[in-house]
């Protein structure tokens, strides 16, 4: 791992807090295009909406160090990428609520506590 | 023909979250010049002036993919043979097999960590550079 600078640690915690104060709004979002889907009648281009917001947020928590929050919106990434492939009969759609639900859990129990602690290094 | 330092970096990616931490990893930690492209069109549109010495390429974009970013690079002059590499979730054998067939360096596999990944392109860039030789 690169050694980091104490200036360039700094940086980077700084990187990550504003991540964190800008995940309630991810989430909002997240929860709203759940809700589209569910009122749109599983359309599937709110279905490619919804896939690609949660798509990002997997992707970019785990970047940043909060992998509960990653873990849970890989979950609901990978219910909408199978309603994509296969569509999202009845029995699916009853699972959409508590994964979403889980995924805010994961953020209020785990935002800060669930992140990925990274050793520092030793400054040079 | 092969440059023998890495330099300037054209990083592809659509995600401000992950345009943010990366190019600061490159450029803070890395101190490479980097310069974001947020969309295939812009990478398109700025390759030829930037002239990077490596593409990162992120693969599922809207609009035009990672896939296909690359076939058009490859038809610009200054990115020819520029070598790029993946950044991407997507790393099932068979994704894999299709970035090989493209001429891809390499893949990095997101999530990637950030202060890790100044090291891990220097040392796919060595290798490059090695077989090159």
């Amino acid at each position: 791992m690169t050694r980091l600078t104490e200036a360039q640690r700094a940086e980077f915690d700084a990187l990550r807090q504003l991540y964190e104060a800008e995940l309630p709004d991810k989430l909002g979002l997240i929860a709203g295009a759940a809700d589209a889907l569910r009122a749109g009648g599983w359309d599937k281009s709110d279905l490619q909406a919804f896939y690609m917001l949660i798509h990002k947020l997997t992707g970019s928590a785990a970047i940043y160090g909060f992998d509960g929050i990653s873990r849970a919106a890989g979950d609901l990434e990978m219910w909408a990428l199978a309603g994509l492939t296969d569509g999202v009969p009845e029995p699916r759609r009853v699972e959409l609520l508590p994964l979403v639900s889980a995924l805010q859990d994961a953020f209020a129990a785990g935002g800060k506590s669930k992140v990925r602690r990274r050793a520092s290094p030793p400054h040079r | 023909m092969v440059r023998r330092s890495l330099k300037r970096i054209l990083l592809v990616e659509d995600d401000p979250d992950i345009q943010t931490v990366t190019s600061m990893a490159l450029g803070s930690f890395g101190g490479y010049t980097v310069h974001v492209c947020g969309s295939a069109r812009e990478a398109l549109d700025s390759a030829a002036s930037f002239k990077p010495d490596l593409i990162l390429l992120d693969v599922m974009m809207p609009g035009m993919d990672g896939l296909d970013t690359l076939k058009a690079l490859r038809e610009i002059p200054a990115t020819a043979t520029t070598p790029v590499i993946f950044l991407t979730a997507r790393v099932q054998p068979a994704d894999v097999a299709l970035y090989n067939e493209l001429d891809s360096l390499a893949v990095i596999r997101k999530p990637f960590e950030p202060t890790a990944l100044v090291e891990t392109i220097h040392g796919l860039w060595a290798r490059y550079r090695d077989q090159a030789d």
